[in-house]
């Protein structure tokens, strides 16, 4: 369910970036009105990051953790439950926004006031929406975390749990940390509005920076909740198809630890420009490069798996090489804008923009596509067709360079983020991204296509699926599809 | 081999943890509202 409503909100956000793409494909005003436009970048911003990207990692939490650890079921399924059938609530408020008188939030997802306290009617819809999107994700973390600890079979100790289970349990401690932070920032917000308070109101003794520090503190980890759960996914195919156990598993586990850990310290590198002290700067800046070394120890152990590994290139496999160039494409521009003269000018513009699009894009969507290309059968008990996969892959890969590499250029020659119109030295390369977009966006039909197909019939799937290579875990050893209850007597880990 | 597992201790375990988390998570949205309280200046 958490994975169908994922799907649908891809494609409703993918709907306002095609809206986006199809605005910026050349200068000057020719389809939406330049509120509507705003409106777009925030509302295409806030379904992506909470309805498609979060769900989805949710979704495959609780299909694949009771699996991999040999439980029967997650811990909680009341509060399961209750974690998902709050999303399409939130949802329906957040997109019914856009119906009302003034429309819906235009001040982009980081809800910096003063500019958000001008919402019209859709202010309370969006802070009530925000609210109920922290409380799922909220408690779907807590049942994460609950069935990690108290669900394993006997005989797993931590250092034997899977990866993606590990990368789960960490982005679990991460969502518990930081959306209580998301939802006081919007409740202070919320009393700003409309009970007289002036948290953020400079006239009133407020701060509007604070706002931004608390958003930070939580929007930082955000980045690393979407994306950690991807490297899990990783760490699972690359051993498979490289038919060799994963290279330094125990560095993995405290690479995974050390960038959470990092991620709660380097906030205010996404406000380098409001004026802080030096000390500051300085401090934030050589904290978030310090990422780049965990990060570059999973790089290298992926790599190192591969290395002298039996090859093949399944679909899974596939996205999981894409996502280790492009990924790291995006690491590197990240730390190009860690760097305080050169954040200076980067800010603001579409080269922030290519770069969290290549970590969000390549790096977090594809770590979803691999993963259900892997699991997928094993789900089913289906098989998809290989060829599609593999087209769907490729037209997905190139069309995700044409979209985003191009604005690395945009951004450095100037172009600021956000804006409807441009100057015609702009045109080119805006031309280019556009076609890319919708290539990319069509190019995502084929995979609803194979996803639909794949659950209506197919060849059968054995229980290992994927029999010619080496996939490891308990999910291998039960059938395909797996029972209701996965795991109704524990299994012996050895 | 199949092995046995305790489900009475399990539940009071996946309590008291469920419990434990909620805490946490209500102490980091109580904390922050009280940081804005307290770095606000009338």
């Amino acid at each position: 369910m958490y994975l169908v409503f994922s799907l649908i909100m891809f494609f409703t956000g993918g709907t306002m970036a095609m809206i986006i793409r199809a605005e910026l494909f050349k200068p000057g005003l020719q389809l939406v009105d330049p509120m509507f436009f705003n409106s777009m970048t925030t509302m295409h911003a806030l379904v992506m990051i909470f309805g498609a990207v979060m769900p989805a990692f949710v979704g495959l939490a609780n299909w694949m953790v009771p699996l991999q650890i040999g439980a029967p079921d997650m811990a909680l399924p009341r509060m399961n439950n209750f974690s998902f059938w709050i999303m399409p609530f939130a949802f329906t408020l957040l997109l019914a926004t856009l119906f009302v008188p003034g429309g819906a939030p235009a001040g982009g997802w980081t809800m910096y006031p003063p500019l958000v306290l001008q919402n019209g009617t859709s202010f309370p819809m969006l802070i009530f929406a925000v609210h109920m999107m922290g409380a799922s994700s909220i408690m779907g973390a807590i049942n994460v975390v609950v069935t990690i600890m108290n669900m394993r079979a006997p005989g797993m100790p931590l250092l034997k749990m899977p990866l993606f289970v590990w990368s789960w349990l960490i982005t679990a401690y991460l969502l518990i940390a930081v959306m209580p932070v998301l939802a006081g920032s919007v409740t202070m917000l919320l009393t700003d509005h409309y009970f007289g308070t002036t948290f953020f109101q400079a006239a009133g003794g407020g701060d509007p920076v604070m706002f931004q520090h608390i958003f930070w503190f939580f929007g930082h980890p955000e980045v690393y909740i979407m994306i950690l759960p991807a490297f899990g996914v990783v760490s699972e195919i690359i051993p498979t198809f490289s038919r060799k156990p994963l290279f330094g598993y125990d560095a993995m586990v405290y690479a995974t630890a050390s960038i959470a850990f990092l991620s709660f310290i380097v906030w205010a590198h996404h406000m380098f420009t409001v004026g802080m002290p030096l000390a500051g700067q300085m401090f934030f800046m050589l904290a978030t490069m310090l990422i780049a070394v965990p990060t570059g120890v999973k790089v290298f152990n992926w790599t190192a798996t591969m290395f002298r590994g039996s090859i093949s290139f399944e679909p899974p496999m596939l996205f999981a090489l894409s996502f280790l160039f492009l990924f790291t494409i995006g690491g590197f521009s990240g730390l190009m804008l860690a760097m305080v003269p050169a954040d200076f000018q980067y800010h603001d513009t579409y080269f922030v923009v290519a770069h969290f699009h290549y970590v969000l894009v390549p790096g977090a969507v594809f770590g979803i596509m691999a993963a259900v290309y892997y699991w997928l059968p094993k789900w089913t008990g289906h098989m998809y067709s290989l060829k599609l996969a593999k087209w769907h892959f490729w037209l997905s890969t190139v069309f995700v360079n044409v979209l985003f590499f191009p604005q690395h250029f945009l951004g450095l020659a100037g172009m600021p983020r956000r804006i409807p119109d441009y100057s015609t030295q702009f045109a080119d390369w805006n031309m280019v991204s556009s076609i890319g977009g919708f290539g990319f966006g069509l190019s995502q039909l084929l995979f609803a296509y194979l996803v639909w197909s794949c659950a209506r019939g197919g060849a059968k799937a054995s229980e290992k699926v994927w029999d010619t290579a080496a996939p490891h875990g308990l999910e291998w050893t039960l059938s395909s599809p797996p029972p209701y209850h996965s795991f109704e007597v524990a299994p012996d880990v050895k | 081999m199949a092995v046995q597992v305790n489900e009475t201790d399990r539940k009071r375990a996946i309590r008291r943890t469920a419990l434990w988390l909620s805490l946490l998570a209500f102490g980091f949205y109580a904390g922050f509202i009280l940081l804005g309280v307290l770095n606000s200046r009338p």
